[in-house]
């Protein structure tokens, strides 16, 4: 407690601040740590089994099945294609988790526990103004989540895309949860999670509101990206002939339906091709020229993934200017410790 | 602070104990309020609808997907009663030491442990009783308009005793975590995984296991064998407390 009377030099005090409060930080949360590094190791390895030798194996199964001449007799390798499909969920959800399990970390570990048995304040009499020990809270795990969940989403998109085409039950690329953890939302999310956990840290304290208030924050935002997905993106109208079955192009749907020939889109009666004579005369009734279909095609995943992303990462500003203005109105109270801090 | 006082604090601790855990009752009532809102909409709305249609097919309100989707959430409540035991009723006091606090005010370790026991598991057992009930009463009058079998987890888990037992078993192994880490991250990882672990082997496994395949017998014995581990876990769990609190000096 000494280091308390002794005025740090301002300048090269703060230099030299920077590498002691890294080193403190990540002794402090060693466990999470260990925790986080072990995580994203067995995920690593489990995505790269998944997307070698488990895909080409049910591929391989795929290649058999569809050799066969009639499908009541007929050998083809069935428990690789479940296993590839068991192996593929799990590891999909293993990835969509980390989002809520940094939120929940975050609430209840990394700031609420020091705020309430006073580390925080001691902290803050050492050289490290309030401001500059949140920064650092922050940046360090930011980093680390986005390091790790950046690599395990780049790893599912990679494991995914090696089953396109080669296998008939993959998931299409708009099926929800693969399409979060095939790009830039889940690292989004996690950084959401990890900010609505510090905020809901500081205002709470170390309490399970604050543990499961930010559980709760990143699965409102994932819910809402979710639901606003179609809208992200301007969408593309495909018109296609009345001689399939259907409208064509598949994707997140907005509206499809039949087209007229004075252009109106009108509702689609679900007959099917005009090739058949009951349905040609239900098209001229209707006066029905083609079909149309408003969607998301996959060429729009990117920018669809990135505004959502987007607006992800706003809130998560919003969030963190509010943390850093609200530590400030609870230390600015007390003239006598900021006085000491800086 | 006057509570503070002995003759104040003689009274029921489990009053306080509601009283800490005003927001979870409401929540857990908020739920209870949808879940039957939403079991009473098929059976008086949905279903009758199915056996006459007249409006067209639509996802949301398709009898056998919100039927499904009831079943779903239903048979995973205990993991959500598990997270809350273990980081909320116990891991956090212990974490924070209000604990200790409470055991100075002449309760017990054992009967702080007791008291927040019983306050939980009364509406956890009710609330889980009345949802049983009335879900397999709706599968049952329903059955001829869902597309559905007893033996998926889905049904067999909420629509009978054991989704009480599931429920009591959430609430001991989520003390058990509290009391075994003191921490309340670690007490809910722990306890949300073994109750996941407990609910996927009796909902997917145990049916598989027997020769004749009924529902009864699967609800029961698997009923039966929850109750057993959780009286296994909350005689570990106050066990454990026993020897941590080393009963004489701070206890009594």
């Amino acid at each position: 407690m000494t280091t308390l009377a002794t005025p740090a030099p301002p300048a090269t005090g703060r230099r030299a601040a920077s590498p002691h409060l890294l080193r403190w930080l990540l002794r402090l949360h060693r466990p999470a740590l260990l925790v986080w590094v072990v995580l994203v190791l067995v995920l690593v390895l489990l995505l790269l089994w998944v997307g070698g030798p488990l895909t080409d194996a049910s591929a391989e199964g795929w290649k058999q099945y569809n050799a066969c001449k009639s499908p009541f007799h007929c050998t083809y390798d069935q428990p690789a294609i479940g296993r590839y499909k068991d192996w593929y969920n799990y590891t999909n959800l293993a990835v969509l988790a980390v989002p809520f399990l940094v939120a929940a970390w975050s609430g209840a570990s990394l700031i609420g526990r020091e705020m309430e048995n006073g580390t925080a304040h001691l902290a803050w009499t050492q050289s490290v103004t309030p401001a500059r020990w949140l920064a650092a809270k922050l940046a360090v795990p930011a980093v680390l989540v986005t390091v790790g969940s950046g690599l395990l989403v780049g790893l599912h998109h990679w494991a995914w895309s090696r089953g396109q085409g080669r296998i008939s039950t993959a998931e299409a690329w708009y099926a929800d949860g693969t399409y979060a953890a095939n790009g830039t939302i889940i690292v989004a999310l996690a950084l959401a999670g990890l900010v609505s956990g510090a905020l809901l840290g500081l205002v709470k304290g170390n309490s399970p509101a604050a543990l499961f208030g930010s559980v709760s924050v990143t699965g409102f935002l994932w819910s809402g990206v979710t639901v606003a997905m179609p809208h992200l993106w301007p969408a593309v109208t495909k018109v296609s002939s009345l001689k399939h079955e259907g409208a064509l192009g598949s994707g997140p749907t907005l509206s499809e339906g039949l087209v007229t020939s004075t252009g109106a889109h009108i509702a689609d009666p679900l007959c099917g091709a005009i090739t058949d004579d009951g349905c040609r005369a239900v098209y001229t009734k209707l006066d029905a020229v083609s079909y149309y279909k408003t969607y998301q095609p996959e060429s729009h995943f990117w920018p669809l993934q990135l505004s959502a992303s987007a607006i992800i990462l706003a809130v998560t500003a919003v969030m963190t200017v509010a943390a850093f203005r609200f530590l400030k109105r609870e230390t600015g109270a007390f003239p006598t410790r900021k006085a000491a801090a800086v | 602070m006057t509570a503070l006082a002995p003759a104040g604090s003689t009274a029921r601790p489990q009053r306080a104990v509601l009283r800490l855990h005003r927001p979870a009752l409401t929540v857990w009532g908020a739920f209870l309020l949808l879940a039957v809102g939403g079991l009473l909409w098929v059976h008086l709305f949905r279903a009758p609808a199915a056996r006459h249609p007249v409006d067209a097919y639509f996802a949301l309100t398709d009898v056998v997907n919100v039927m499904n989707f009831l079943g779903e959430v239903l048979s995973y409540v205990s993991i959500a009663v598990a997270a809350w035991a273990g980081a909320a009723l116990v891991g956090r006091e212990l974490e924070d030491g209000t604990a200790r606090l409470a055991w100075t005010q002449s309760v017990t370790p054992a009967r702080w442990l007791a008291a927040k026991l019983t306050a939980a598991a009364l509406p956890l057992a009710a609330g889980s009783t009345l949802l049983a009930l009335l879900f397999h009463w709706v599968w049952s009058s329903d059955n001829d308009v869902l597309v559905t079998n007893w033996s998926w987890d889905r049904v067999l888990v909420p629509g009978g005793p054991m989704s009480v037992a599931l429920v009591l078993f959430a609430l001991a192994v989520g003390a058990l975590a509290g009391v075994a880490l003191g921490r309340m991250l670690p007490a809910l990882v722990a306890a949300a995984a073994v109750t996941y672990a407990a609910r996927y082997f009796f909902g997917r496994k145990w049916d598989g296991i027997w020769p004749t395949r009924h529902f009864w017998p699967v609800q029961l014995t698997a009923t039966a064998l929850l109750l057993a581990l959780t009286a296994l876990a909350l005689t570990a769990a106050f066990a454990l407390l026993g020897r941590r609190t080393d009963i004489k000096g701070t206890a009594v």
